[in-house]
């Protein structure tokens, strides 16, 4: 059994013994941190585009509980409000907006452009008056617009639910091909680690030997293996973190003009909807420590077993 | 300190390394093994150390019956054991001091613990003075001593050399010896693989002579045999 001291003194001998390590094959070192750094920044790029993504989405989202309510066009004023009352006695709905045809118009005005005159090319205002209504939730519209359509005097009832969660569901794609593309990148890394510590124990086979035969458990010559692989971990986190707070500078140094840069599914996402309100936090930094190390503590886990046996 | 009953080593490939040995070896005494090359020696060493396990047979070290030890216990039993070879297995990049450290450090040793034993263990073989160097400035005999050094500084109950002067000039080797034959007076069973018929022959200790892996000869004061010069 090991007391403290002796515990303290394997763990500055592992960390001695890593460095060494690390020194002696430079290019493989650098190759590996590398590595994780790429496959760890990779994973930010994507957290930052799905965030940008999510954030459409939640903006997007505010109108899924809305619905439009188009009366017949002979219906007036008066028929509207009480129509707009029998719809506030729904209990899914929170709120009903009377919108008059001539706001309609502008609306649509503004949609089009103010060049051409709508009301002017068709000679009237061809627009019914209407209802904006807004329910509890959206998973409560598509009942409520049933509801809505049997009341009398209305033309039509239309709702975006649809087009919303088509749109949830191309982000939850999003997430998955990132996901998948995250995964491949750590299989990447963790089979790169792999090799540079296959390198490591040839390159220290004769400390492994002697170490062996003077009596170290199988765990204290597996001890600098796993050091390494933390180490790996630290500085591909390191570089990462380094990297991010450039590329955050960077995009402060282009206030006036917005930069793009074309997302990995073909749109055309703005730096700024990326970077807007991203810092590098105490939550960011621990995730992209806590993933570099555990990526690289993972393969040293694995290298170590492997690599080396009791004898 | 060792006793082989009836052991034997077959290797995968099928050639048998050892047949029916027995033998025994006391506390504190010096024996060295000959043979030819091939004969079984360095396997009868590597069965001590539990690098092998004999397919039958018993093999007590120190009271332990190293065939029935299990895996995670070997290191303990290697803390009992100082092993030197031809080859002699320093780290190229350490100075001398580091090399002999490194076999404390890698049992948890503290700090203040490897400054007391270091200086001693090289003490003890007379390279103190070269502590700071590099195992490349030093010769092949000085290198063997710092190989001894380390193997000495765990305080080993029983010392394994498998060819130690194998490889120095005959001066060194005689260095050597003089040096294991010390630490054995010092307690510490030595037991010493060997090609050197002069130094068997001057140092008259126990022969142990193993051909076509059987032991032929076990002789207290015993020589070189003229047929394996």
């Amino acid at each position: 059994m090991y007391s403290a001291v002796s515990w303290l003194s394997l763990f500055a001998f592992f960390l001695e013994e890593a460095l060494v390590n690390l020194k002696r094959h430079k290019l493989v070192t650098f190759a590996t941190v590398t590595t994780i750094a790429i496959t760890i920044g990779v994973w930010v790029l994507f957290s930052l585009e799905a965030r940008a993504w999510e954030k459409l989405l939640i903006w997007e989202g505010q109108k899924l509980e809305r619905l439009c309510v188009f009366l017949k066009p002979e219906a007036d004023e008066k028929t509207a409000s009480n129509l707009a009352e029998q719809v506030r006695k729904l209990p899914q709905v929170v709120q009903v907006r009377f919108m008059h045809k001539k706001e309609g118009l502008k609306k649509l005005q503004q949609m089009f452009g103010n060049s051409v005159p709508l009301e002017d090319l068709v000679g009237h205002n061809p627009l019914p008056h209407a209802l904006e209504v807004t329910c509890r939730s959206p998973q409560e519209v598509a009942e409520c617009a049933a509801k809505i359509k049997q009341m009398p005097m209305v033309d039509e009832v239309t709702f975006p639910a649809v087009a919303v969660q088509r749109y949830a569901q191309m982000v939850r794609s999003i997430r998955w091909r990132n996901h998948a593309l995250s995964i491949l990148l750590a299989i990447i890394a963790f089979i790169l680690i792999f090799n540079a510590l296959r390198v490591s124990v040839y390159g220290r086979r004769n400390e492994i030997r002697i170490m062996q035969l003077v009596g170290a458990t199988v765990w204290t010559v597996r001890g600098p293996l796993l050091m390494e692989g933390l180490l790996y971990g630290v500085l591909g986190a390191l570089v990462t973190l380094t990297l991010t707070k450039l590329l955050l500078a960077l995009n402060a140094s282009f206030p006036q003009e917005p930069r793009y840069w074309t997302g990995l599914v073909n749109s055309w996402v703005e730096w700024r909807v990326l970077l807007s309100d991203f810092q590098i936090d105490g939550f960011f930094v621990s995730q992209v420590l806590l993933l570099s190390i555990g990526l690289s503590f993972l393969s040293a886990l694995v290298a170590a077993v492997r690599l080396i046996k009791a004898v | 300190m060792v006793q082989l009953r009836d052991v034997t080593v077959r290797y995968e490939s099928g050639v048998t390394a050892l047949q029916n040995v027995n033998l025994t070896v006391e506390k504190s005494e010096f024996l060295f093994l000959v043979g030819p090359t091939g004969a079984g020696k360095t396997t009868l060493l590597r069965l001590l150390t539990r690098e092998i396990v004999p397919n039958e047979g018993t093999v007590i070290v120190a009271n332990k019956d190293v065939t029935k030890m299990k895996p995670s216990q070997v290191p303990y039993l290697r803390r009992l054991i100082g092993t030197v070879f031809q080859d002699i297995l320093l780290l190229p990049d350490r100075t001398v001091w580091e090399n002999v450290a490194f076999a404390l450090k890698v049992t948890g040793a503290s700090s203040s613990e490897i400054a007391r034993e270091v200086p001693k263990a090289l003490e003890t073989v007379g390279m103190l003075h070269k502590a700071k160097a590099f195992p490349a400035e030093l010769s092949g005999g000085e290198k063997q001593k710092v190989a001894l050094a380390r193997a000495l500084v765990v305080k080993p109950l029983l010392l394994l050399a498998d060819e130690p002067t194998g490889n120095l000039d005959p001066t060194s080797s005689l260095e050597i010896v003089d040096l294991l034959l010390r630490i054995n007076r010092q307690g510490t069973t030595v037991i010493m693989a060997t090609h050197d018929k002069t130094i068997v022959d001057a140092y008259r200790k126990r022969v142990v002579e193993i051909v076509g892996s059987r032991i032929v000869r076990d002789e207290l004061r015993g020589v070189f045999r003229r047929e394996l010069a």
